[in-house]
Formats: C-alpha cells, structure tokens, sequence
C-alpha cells in the first residue's frame, strides 16, 4: 500500500483540511480525495498511470471535522476460485487451501458520527453465476488461483489471504474445480501489515447432504495474535448449509 | 323431537315484517346505507393494509391476490346484510339468482370462461406481477392478474389488457422467469478465415465485456455453410436485468474486434458464369468523370 507521502498505510483517519488533496494507491486503484467548500471529492482509476476517470462528492452535515477514514472490506458478493491446479479429494481425506481476495475500500466522513459513504473495489472482478439454471446466485470471479501454501511474496496489501480447510465426509471423491467463499460470513485481521481473514472449514458430506460451513470468528493459526480490523458483515448461525462446489455444467441445447 | 313440533315452533316463530312494509321504514334504510357507506371504506381500507402487509412479507402476486379475495369477501357481506335490512330474504333471492345464473351463463360464457381461467393463473402462476411475459406478439410487463384479464404495459409505454381466457389458450413465455438468459447471435464470417481463430476472438470478445457471465461459459458452435458465409453461433449468458444492455453492446463489440483482427464478415456472392454456348458478355468502361471510354464484347 503506497501513499503520495511515502509509505503510510492508506486505512485508517486521514485529515483531508488544509492539506493538497490526498492521493492514493491500493493495489491497482488509485484514489484522490480532496475537501472543497466542505464537500469531500472523490476520483479513482483502476488503471496503471492513468488520470483519475470517475469523479464524486458528498455535501457533507455540519458535524464532518474534516477527515475520512478508509477501512478494508470484503466484497459485498461471494466470491468464485479456482485451485492452481483441479484436484480430487478422496473420501475421508482433507485440504488446507489460500485465497487471495482482492479487498474493497470503505469511505466514510468522520465527525460525532461515522456517515458511510461509498465502496470501491481495488480490482473490478467479472460476474459469475453460482446455482442451476433456474436459481442460484450472483458472485465475483477473480483471477486469482487457490494454493495449497503461502508463501511471503503471495502477500499484498490490497489482497486477503483466506485459510479455507477443505473436508471430504462423502463416500465419494470430490473434485475440487471451482470454490465459492461466502465472504460475508468473514471477518478481517491485521497482523504485520498482512491482511488476514478467519478460517472456513468447508465440510462436503455428499450429494444429498450437501455442505457445512464454519467459520472460527478467530485470527487463523498462521496468523496469531492477529488484530480485528473489521468484524463480519454477516452472522454465521450453527449448521450454515450453502453451495460450495457443484458449479455449472455443458450446455443444453440449440435451436 | 317430534317432527310435528317442529314444524309448530316453526310455525310460531315471529315473522320479519313484510317487504313492503320494510320499505317504506325510513330507519331501514337509514341502517341498509350506514351499511354500505361505512362498510365499503372499511373493507377497502382493510384490504389495502393486508395487501400491503402480505407484498411486505411474501409477494406481490400474493398481496394482490389476498388483497383482492378480501374486498370481494367483504363487499358481498355488505350487500347481502344490506339487503336483508331492507326485508329482501336471502333464500328467495338465491333461489332466483339460480334461475338467473342459468339464463347469465349462456349470455355471458366469454366472462364466465375468463374469470375461470383467472383462478387457473392464479393457481398455477406461470407468472406474477412485474414478470415481463410474451403472448403472441405482444410483450410487456404484468401490471396486474384480475379476474377477467391480465394488464400490461408495453416497453413503449402502451396499455395492453389481454383476456385471461386467451392467456390459458395460447403459448405464453415469461421472459423474467429465470434469473440467468443466454444471448444468441448469429455470427457469419468469410470462408476463407480459420473457425479456431474467430472462436478465440469471440471468447476473447466475451471475456472482456463485464456484462457477461464466466459461468455458465461462453459458448461457440458452428451452424453449418452458408451461401456467402460460414455461420456460427455466438452464446453469452447475462442476468436476465443486463440482457438487454449485453443486446446492445455485444454485436458492436464483435464488429469493433472482427475490424481490428481483419476478420471479414461477408456480404452475400454470386459467381455468374456463362455457358459455352452463349456469347460475350458485353462490358461498359466508364472513366471516373462517368463518360464511357470504351466499349468491349
């Protein structure tokens, strides 16, 4: 994460009041945030070198003292990967594997309140539909691979890395194609300037019974004593049941 | 009991007053009016509130439909207690609403037939309100299913009311049913590009536009040789809300990339030849200026 000033982290409070505007670079966004006639200005590119394209701004309450502050967040659908490589599990066995998921950028204007007021994705992922044909649900999908390790060089700031522990309770192999990670279920966690997100134990139990999802609401072991950065946008309930590795398959017909 | 008692304590029961009587009684009614003038906004203003309570909870085909059963539930109650206000009896006047139904249903059978087959759609729901359906060449979004037809609005803002007796009877296709579509289109290319190549650019194609799904995957599939062209088939899944901006978009993009690669996409050819047995074809020369220069045979 790399700052105009030099190497602050862009989350947290920034003072945008007397100063020349606020630029910013997350991963491959790139922000500039400015206060003008109490209103805060907002442009971005997701592009390398390019001007800022996309401009918006807040008239803001009385109440505002002049600074944001930027918070890291998961993006607000599930989130669709692939593994390096497809792999089966065999029956009984289990899998660690690492997601990589590019992070959103949380702005709010500070004062006596927090006033939320917009998310920005750091990399813009296509749309993916996750279901049958006749339901289902939206996701993003992201270039990003699963692995079976981490490594330090895997690690960066507008990324979190998720542990996902992967178990195969059916009397089957499972082939592990493509992976749904419901994200909204995760918290965040900051360790060293890593991002780090809690682990999801994804139990598959076979065709009928389908797959059981738990989340630790704790700092994976890879990553102890890890601080929250922020909690879970969704509540996990005991027994969460969802659709984790069935995806799509050929084509139908043609007239 | 006796049967002979009964029909005694029948007997001796006290009488309603007659109908003629009944009115010319003012206060009749006075009773027969706060009746209706009360019970009509009530019922309507009740069966707005559990409309709206039931579109807040479930759906809006359902608020309507509950909505709706309430007011007809409750404005026949109204009627009927009006009625017996004024001294009508009730039994008479079912007796000869029976007789009356006879001679009605032959008179009105489209009506009697609609409101039939509203309780089909209703019960069978091939779609709801807001759905957006096609039926014959119409195609528009349901405003609402009553009992003798179903409303809708046409993209190009038109009120369209279709008998439900109709819908029944014809193929209606409920476009928003789904929440993922496929676009097809019809991609024909020179004979003599490589089919690989184009299939790779029209994937390419796909995968950069963001209203297209990954999965279900892009698909190409040869349609067969053409007069002038091979033809393939060109597959994009979309949610169904961006289907007609992915209409919109895709076809320029495929000519924009088609453009770029030098990929021909061709006009119609005719190669005329002359038999051996006919003579010369004549040709005109023209210069620019549009002056013949030459004849030639």
């Amino acid at each position: 994460v790399r700052s105009s000033g030099g190497s602050r982290s862009p989350w947290g409070a920034h003072d945008l009041r007397g100063a020349d505007g606020l630029d910013l670079e997350i991963g491959p966004l790139k922000l500039r945030l400015e206060e003008r006639a109490g209103e805060v200005w907002l442009a971005r590119s997701d592009s390398q070198g390019a001007a800022p394209a996309k401009g918006t701004r807040w008239a803001t309450t009385d109440d505002w003292d002049g600074r944001v502050a930027l918070t890291p967040a998961f993006p607000d659908r599930p989130v669709v990967v692939e593994p390096e490589g497809a792999f089966w599990l065999v029956r009984g066995a289990r899998a660690r594997i690492y997601v990589r998921v590019p992070l959103w950028v949380h702005l709010e204007a500070l004062g006596q309140e927090r006033t939320s007021l917009v998310s920005v994705p750091t990399v813009t992922g296509s749309d993916t539909w996750w279901g049958t044909y006749e339901e289902g649900e939206l996701c993003y999908w992201f270039a990003t691979s699963a692995r079976r390790s981490v490594e330090d060089s895997l690690f960066q700031e507008h990324l979190a890395m998720c542990p996902v522990q992967l178990e195969n309770r059916s009397a089957d192999s499972l082939p592990i194609e493509r992976i749904a990670l419901r994200v909204g279920y995760l918290s965040l966690y900051s360790q060293n300037g890593r991002i780090w997100a809690d682990e999801t134990t994804v139990r598959y139990q076979g065709e009928a019974e389908g797959t059981q999802l738990d989340v630790t609401g704790q700092p994976p072991p890879e990553a102890p004593g890890a601080d929250l950065l922020v909690p879970a946008r969704l509540k996990t309930t005991r027994g969460l049941r969802a659709l984790t590795f069935s995806r799509l398959r050929a084509v139908q017909g043609w007239i | 009991m006796d049967l002979t008692l009964l029909l005694q304590a029948a007997a001796q029961a006290p009488e309603a007053p007659p109908l003629a009587d009944r009115l010319g009684d003012p206060t009749a009614w006075i009773r027969a009016a706060f009746l209706v003038f009360l019970g009509f906004p009530l019922v309507f203003g009740l069966s707005k509130v559990v409309r709206s309570w039931v579109v807040r909870n479930s759906t809006a085909q359902r608020g309507m439909v509950v909505g709706k059963l309430l007011f007809y539930l409750g404005a026949g109650i109204i009627v009927v207690s009006a009625l017996a206000e004024l001294g009508f009896r009730l039994g008479p006047l079912l007796g000869a609403a029976g007789v009356l139904g006879v001679a009605l249903g032959f008179a009105s059978q489209t009506s009697v037939s609609n409101v039939i087959s509203g309780f089909f759609l209703m019960a069978e729901q091939p779609f709801v309100v807001d759905d957006i359906i096609q039926v014959g060449s119409t195609t528009g979004q349901v405003l609402s299913i009553d009992m003798m037809s179903v409303k809708l609005r046409t993209f190009d803002n038109r009120f369209v009311r279709i008998p439900n007796e109709i819908i029944v009877k014809s193929e209606v296709t409920t476009v928003t049913r789904f929440p993922i579509r496929r676009l097809d289109i019809r991609v024909g290319v020179s004979y003599k590009e490589d089919i690989g190549t184009v299939r790779s650019v029209l994937l390419d194609v796909a995968d950069r536009n963001p209203l297209a799904l990954m999965d279900p995957e892009p698909l190409v599939i040869f349609q067969g040789y053409g007069e002038s062209s091979v033809d393939l088939e060109f597959g994009v899944w979309t949610t169904r809300e961006n289907f007609g901006e992915l209409r919109d978009t895709l076809p320029e993009q495929i000519k924009r990339r088609f453009d770029q690669e030098g990929i021909e996409i061709p006009f119609p050819h005719r190669t005329v030849q002359l038999a051996a047995d006919t003579g010369p074809m004549p040709v005109h020369v023209v210069s620019s200026d549009g002056n013949p220069t030459a004849r030639s045979s």
